[in-house]
């Protein structure tokens, strides 16, 4: 007991110094902040495809049709530890952040009706902080003004839904999702010195929508094909400004607001019982994104392409050491940001880790990326991720008709 | 065992990661990206601009109109320097008083005063007896001098004890036998009030008086109970001539309640707004200002408190200026003469909408303690005030 709690307190003490918000200042021009490609741990270093990858533990994650696949009920986990390294003209500043990315759960129906899913997840971090400094003299007396941006909120949002396998034809699924969105960016003005002063300008951007996912998936001998398709009902967004702790009016205060839908397509190959491959491509359709509050010009559609593979040494032997049945898993990723000018790349190294006992997996996931602006050429955004999936299922029930 | 791996290889990555880090929480990278979104977010001159000092063409202080109980908790009286402190005890009737019957004889009443403050010991100190109710919050004092003064002399019987005295003989003290004759203990809202004057330097007072009455009951017994005094206050008035010329300057008191004021004039300020297109905010504003301490009734205490804030109105009365601001400023302390740091910004912000020609700082000082409170007078002068201006986008 006495150890639990010096490691808790370890672990605890470690978080909160993790606890430092992260920030992209090139999001700074996304309306939704940098999108966060939703994954489960098994998909997380294989570049994070999974859209015609069949396994339970990636839930509704990549394609709501893998519901069609979950045969006993399933959870997963994933937390991550991201590092962004903000580099321009040779200067660096480093910044951390430790979030819960998805948490899902899948349970079986009886007499193969299918499966359904919830899950809860983060889609997009607004996350920046921005200042800067100006020494000035006046009558004599020397004052610092500082200006600075600190804005935080994201998308997040909850799903259900329901899977269901056509015989071995095809599986499918829909789901639908409520979404939150939050954009809070505060505005400061700051004079130190003989002169002390400071002044908050907030804005609060917050609306809630409605959207529906959908998805496919078709196997074919070792070929999997899938298709997922995300769509977003308009809504009415609110904005509120205050200045320091005082409201104050802010026209429109309310205007129409329609998140960008997302199509997905992708493919794995099931090479032996040893190796796995997988590849996706998906679209955002930031053409379709539509906000009352500003105009969204520079908003261009946007691809992102990811691949990935896996390596099991003995995944059908009877009595295999440990390290013969852990999953070696690679994958590259690459997206365009929501700026036609902007994009990421990603390469991931993880580990699947199975827990014999109860047929459990621990996903262990290290990604190391680069974002960058062709109109900013000397300011890139480096990222280190280290993540860890926790997946666990069991069959709460055994199905009749044994018969010895 | 892979359990134990897992665990320390999550700690030891979350460490070394953090450690490898550097983290650095001010952002001062990606300006290109702030400016291209908006030129103006980073532009310092369009978002501050400085403004010119303000004109300061007046300064005075206000006195109550009338003295008020504000020693709550101390007791003072005398005269010195112009001042003059009178104080006074309230007894209520209590259960130490077993009086049962009005029938029950008063033969005799002593009172007993003492202190601690061998510095400023007199021989005898004035007591005026006087009974109102309810209890007033605000005594005019002159009006209850109607009674005749005892001269209560110091007990020189033990000198250590340092005690005014004086028995009061049922049948010359009127006021209080009425009260007593007519009280027994169940007569808990009746109340006995002296008021302690002293012709000499002011004198601090313990803050309990107590009051022994001796009577006789019905059944010949004498018994003697004693009440200790529930209630003390004082207050410490100028007299004419000081006040008249105090009046003149920026002068604040803890005890008299004289508030300092400045006039301020403002038109400067909305002219240098004006000029300034966008301009509307007074993001800061700052007055420095010299304060000196005058008078302090306790030297081995020298520091005091001020509050402060600006208003549109002029207020001829400091009771009045009490009663209508209900925001006070910072407080501070001020230690002789030195210069003291007052932000003006948020009561100037106040005025942008309806933009005055004419303003009034006000100051005043705030007693350090309810039990230990000293008469302070601290004189403020040269205030200056710098600001700077910014807009709302």
């Amino acid at each position: 007991m006495k150890n639990t709690y010096i490691r808790s307190a370890i672990l605890l003490t470690i978080t909160s110094f993790s606890l430092l918000s992260a920030q992209s200042m090139l999001a700074y021009k996304y309306p939704t902040g940098i999108p966060l490609t939703s994954s489960a741990g098994p998909s997380l270093s294989l570049g994070r495809t999974g859209v015609a990858i069949q396994n339970d533990f990636l839930g509704m994650s990549k394609n709501p049709a893998n519901l069609g696949t979950v045969q006993r009920s399933v959870f997963s986990s994933v937390l991550s530890y991201d590092l962004v390294n903000l580099r321009s003209n040779g200067e660096r500043s480093t910044q951390s952040f430790f979030n819960p990315q998805l948490l899902s759960f899948a349970f079986p129906l009886k007499a193969s009706f299918g499966a359904i899913g919830l899950s809860l997840e983060q889609r997009s971090n607004m996350a920046l902080s921005f200042n800067t400094k100006n020494t000035v003299s006046y009558n004599g007396v020397n004052y610092t003004e500082m200006l600075g941006i600190k804005r935080s909120g994201g998308i997040s949002c909850w799903q259900i839904g329901y899977g269901y396998t056509i015989k071995k034809l095809a599986r499918i699924g829909l789901t639908y999702e409520r979404v939150y969105l939050r954009n809070r960016t505060t505005n400061y003005k700051k004079v130190t010195g003989l002169l002390e002063s400071m002044q908050n300008d907030s804005f609060e951007l917050e609306t809630q929508a409605n959207g529906i996912r959908g998805g496919i998936i078709v196997p074919y001998k070792k070929f999997t094909g899938g298709i997922s398709g995300e769509y977003f009902f308009g809504n009415t967004a609110k904005i509120e400004r205050s200045i320091n702790t005082t409201s104050t009016s802010f026209t429109p205060s309310e205007a129409d607001y329609k998140l960008a839908p997302s199509l997905s397509f992708g493919a794995s190959y099931q090479f032996t019982p040893e190796w796995l491959a997988a590849a996706d491509l998906g679209v955002t359709l930031w053409d379709r994104y539509y906000s009352g509050f500003e105009t969204n010009d520079q908003l261009d559609n946007t691809i992102n392409i990811s691949g990935g593979a896996q390596f099991i040494p003995a995944p059908t032997l009877l009595a295999p050491k440990y390290y013969e049945i852990i999953q070696y898993r690679a994958g590259v990723r690459y997206a365009q940001m929501p700026v036609s000018t902007a994009a990421e790349w990603a390469v991931d190294l993880g580990f699947g880790l199975p827990l014999q006992q109860n047929g459990s997996m621990i996903d262990l996931n290290i990604e190391y990326g680069r974002r960058t602006d062709s109109n900013y050429e000397k300011f890139t955004e480096e990222f280190i991720s280290l993540q860890i999936g926790i997946n666990g299922g069991r069959k709460w029930y055994q199905t009749s008709g044994t018969s010895y | 065992m892979i359990k134990k791996i897992l665990y320390y290889s999550l700690i030891a990555g979350v460490a070394l990661l953090n450690s490898c880090s550097g983290i650095n929480e001010s952002a001062t990278l990606g300006s290109d990206i702030v400016v291209s979104s908006d030129p103006t977010r980073t532009d310092f001159s369009s978002i501050f601009s400085f403004l010119d000092t303000l004109a300061i063409p007046g300064q005075a202080s206000i006195a109550k109109t009338y003295d008020t109980v504000i020693g709550y908790g101390s007791i003072r009286a005398g005269i010195t320097s112009n001042r003059e402190a009178r104080g006074w005890y309230a007894f209520q009737i209590s259960s130490t008083y077993r009086k049962k019957h009005l029938a029950d004889t008063i033969v005799s009443v002593q009172l007993h005063i003492s202190t601690s403050d061998t510095a400023h010991l007199t021989d005898q100190i004035q007591v005026f007896d006087y009974y109102t109710n309810p209890l007033p919050n605000a005594a005019p004092l002159d009006s209850i001098y109607k009674f005749a003064a005892l001269n209560y002399s110091l007990d020189t019987t033990d000198d250590s004890a340092h005690i005014y005295r004086d028995t009061l003989n049922a049948a010359g003290r009127s006021s209080i036998n009425s009260i007593l004759k007519d009280t027994t203990k169940k007569d808990s809202t009746t109340y006995y009030r002296l008021l302690i004057s002293n012709k000499d330097s002011i004198i601090l007072l313990t803050t309990t008086a107590r009051m022994i009455i001796k009577y006789k009951t019905t059944a010949n017994a004498f018994i003697t109970d004693s009440i200790t005094s529930s209630y003390c206050s004082h207050v410490i008035f100028e007299n004419e001539a000081l006040c008249t010329a105090n009046n003149l300057q920026a002068i604040t008191s803890s005890e008299t309640g004289r508030r300092a004021v400045f006039t301020l004039d403002l038109s400067s300020l909305w002219s240098d707004m004006n000029k300034r297109t966008g301009f509307t905010t007074v993001l800061a504003a700052t007055m420095i200002i010299e304060d000196s301490l005058l008078y302090a009734s306790d030297t081995t205490d020298s520091t005091v408190s001020f509050r402060y804030c600006i208003s549109s109105t002029l207020f001829t009365d400091a009771n009045e200026l009490r009663d209508s601001i209900v925001t006070y400023g910072i407080s501070g302390t001020v230690t002789g003469t030195t210069k003291d740091t007052l932000h003006t910004e948020t009561f100037l912000r106040t005025l942008t909408e309806s933009k005055p020609q004419t303003a009034y700082l006000y100051i005043s000082n705030i007693s350090n303690s309810l039990e230990n409170t000293t008469c302070e007078e601290t004189l403020w002068r040269n205030p200056v005030i710098t600001g700077v201006f910014t807009n709302n986008q």
